[in-house]
């Protein structure tokens, strides 16, 4: 009994660090958020309250918010489609003969490895109306001059653009090293069977990466809802929230506006919106995935 | 010309030789066994002839057609893989399949041949398995099933057994052989495996270091080689060759002080050569002291200590009770093979009379 006693002990011991640093930084943090979005926001005046399911009915009647979701989605889906094929098409480029690959491979991967902040103000400038690289090739070719994130039709597809040129690079790499495992007597067992390239990919090899792309797809989607460092530089939401991004109108509101509860109330929203994602994603691929 | 036929066929990369003018007949029907030890250019010499590889110069016919610039599913040959190269996310049926899907194989078609097939091979009720639900030895018969389907003329297997166990390989040796025979498969074999080349070929091609040692019938390869190469390579234990030396008077065996002669016209520098199983354990003869047994089941395979060198002699174990630790050993005269010091090659001209002391 004592043995075992000590056993436990042990163990407690060896998780502790791990479940001290989870607990301060995530389960605390997010049981916290849960709480506070059942209370009112408290000032001098009127402090703190409970208000029970009150925040959560003004998300509805919300216009900004639910703008900032319509905007998300069309992100979301318009960032991970073209990356994921990015992905793929780059991946089948350096993992081909090709000479100089190694060079073409860091080509792809520097966007991941560049810090955002710096990114994007380098495409603040490409964006810049007149002097900017976008205007100088639009007026070249004969376009009028654009002020691309000044404009509310333009400005969410170039964050779309800057998107998919940081990320398909780095889900390149994970194509790559799925791609590396495929043994390449499964491409020579096919060419003798006379398979094109084409239905080689189709059958074998696009089936073979299903495992990846899930979990590319799962991070994609996750990132798609995270993204803020972006719209700091680049456009703050605007103009009259066409960029805005749920996650960074949680962060308006917590920070700007702060109303710290309303914040978090969308937090928990955007919380159970994304597992739910999750779980739907997982579930629909991996019937159709062959893990090895 | 034959049916297939290499010609002066070499493959280098960039500097490095892989074969070197490779000359290569091979009939309809015939199984013909790439025989040699590692990075000798026998799986090489496989690929060039799948087109898998390109030649750097020569050329291979098939059918009597140059096949040089054609492409590997265009020469009517199908390929058993070392790694059996199954699709892992693919069940066996789809596996078997896949290439008479590639060709647009009207489906009724293809389950019937799949149907035939899978009997033949003994897959019937194993079709909606993935490989990683197999054993080592179904998957290689899926392999096989898949050379087998396509009903190509040419069948290509590169050491196909090596990755299953001895029984195994001894069952799917007689049934590789006789699918080969019923199907009349012209089949082109690799292996470093000299058991399973002298038991299933009609024809080996021994390799070595790029270059054709010597082709011909398991049988002139064992009882004939034309160099130490081959004599070292066939047989367990391999041939004796036993270093002579040379004197006005002709070749000897040297034993410490003592001389054995061997009655030839030769006044060259030779090397010996005789099997482990025609060495004759008797009264007299060369003395030799016994080093070790290896005791086999029905045979033993004694290691002698013939003056400085070792030799190995196959001796039916009943009769080792007997033995001493001193024997002496004799032979036939017409069991000895003579193969020049320097160059190694079978020296044709000898005339034997008896072994001299």
């Amino acid at each position: 009994m004592f043995k075992n006693n000590l056993h436990h002990i042990y163990a407690w011991l060896l998780l502790s660090p791990a479940l001290i640093l989870m607990g301060t930084f995530t389960h605390i943090p997010s049981i916290l958020t849960l709480i506070s979005s059942f209370f009112s926001t408290g000032t001098k005046k009127f402090p703190s309250k409970f208000v029970g399911i009150e925040n959560y009915e003004m998300i509805f009647d919300d216009p900004i918010f639910l703008e900032a979701v319509i905007n998300n989605i069309w992100y979301a889906i318009a960032t991970i489609v073209p990356s994921i094929i990015l992905a793929i098409l780059m991946a089948l480029i350096v993992d081909s003969k090709l000479s100089g690959r190694v060079l073409v491979r860091m080509a792809y991967f520097t966007p991941t490895i560049l810090p955002m902040i710096a990114v994007s103000n380098i495409w603040l400038f490409f964006y810049t109306p007149e002097i900017g690289l976008m205007d100088q090739i639009a007026t070249n070719l004969g376009f009028n001059s654009q002020n691309w994130l000044g404009d509310k039709d333009t400005v969410l597809n170039c964050i779309i653009l800057i998107t998919i040129w940081k990320e398909a690079g780095f889900f390149m790499i994970f194509y790559l090293a799925a791609l590396q495992n495929i043994p390449p007597e499964l491409k020579e067992a096919a060419f003798l069977e006379g398979s094109s390239k084409f239905y080689f990919f189709r059958r074998i090899t696009f089936p073979l990466l299903m495992p990846i792309t899930l979990f590319v797809l799962i991070n994609a989607t996750l990132n798609s809802f995270k993204l803020v460092d972006h719209l700091f530089i680049l456009t703050k939401g605007g103009p009259d929230n066409a960029s805005n991004l749920i996650l960074y109108y949680i962060y308006e509101t917590a920070f700007s506006f702060l109303d710290s509860s309303y914040a978090a109330t969308l937090t928990i929203f955007l919380l159970f919106a994304l597992a739910i994602i999750s779980i739907v994603q997982f579930m629909f691929f991996d019937k159709r995935t062959h893990y090895r | 010309m034959s049916f297939i036929e290499l010609m002066n066929v070499s493959k280098f990369w960039g500097d490095v030789r892989a074969v070197e003018k490779l000359n290569i007949k091979i009939e309809e029907g015939e199984f013909v066994v790439l025989l040699g030890p590692s990075g000798c250019g026998k799986s090489t010499t496989l690929r060039l002839i799948a087109g898998l590889e390109n030649v750097s110069s020569g050329g291979i016919f098939i059918g009597g057609k140059n096949v040089n610039n054609i492409d590997p599913s265009s020469r009517n040959i199908s390929m058993v893989f070392q790694s059996y190269a199954l699709f892992p996310h693919l069940n066996v049926e789809e596996n078997i399949i896949f290439g008479l899907k590639v060709r647009k194989v009207k489906k009724g078609d293809r389950q019937v041949k799949l149907k035939n097939v899978a009997e033949k091979v003994g897959l019937s009720n194993l079709l909606k398995r993935k490989p990683a639900e197999l054993s080592g030895g179904q998957r290689q018969r899926v392999a096989l099933a898949r050379a087998i389907i396509s009903e190509n003329p040419i069948c290509l297997m590169d050491e196909p057994l090596s990755n299953l166990d001895a029984k195994l390989r001894h069952q799917m040796r007689s049934e590789i052989r006789s699918l080969q025979k019923e199907l009349n498969i012209t089949l082109i074999y690799v292996t470093h495996d000299q058991t399973e080349a002298m038991s299933m070929a009609d024809k080996i091609v021994l390799l070595n270091e790029g270059e054709i040692v010597q082709q011909g019938r398991p049988k002139e390869l064992y009882e004939k080689p034309e160099n130490t190469f081959t004599a070292k390579f066939l047989g367990n234990p391999p041939m004796n060759l036993i270093n002579l030396e040379v004197e006005r008077e002709g070749n000897y065996i040297p034993i410490f002080e003592e001389k054995y002669f061997i009655k030839q016209k030769s006044d060259k520098k030779n090397i010996l050569g005789i099997r482990p199983e025609d060495i004759e354990i008797s009264k007299k003869g060369i003395k030799c002291t016994i080093n070790d047994l290896d005791y086999q089941g029905s045979d033993v395979v004694l290691s002698l200590q013939l003056g400085n060198q070792e030799i190995y002699a196959r001796i039916d174990s009943k009769k080792v009770e007997e033995l001493d630790n001193q024997v002496y050993i004799n032979w036939n005269n017409n069991n000895l093979h003579l193969f020049d010091f320097e160059s190694g090659v079978r020296d044709v001209n000898q005339i034997w009379d008896a072994v001299d002391s």
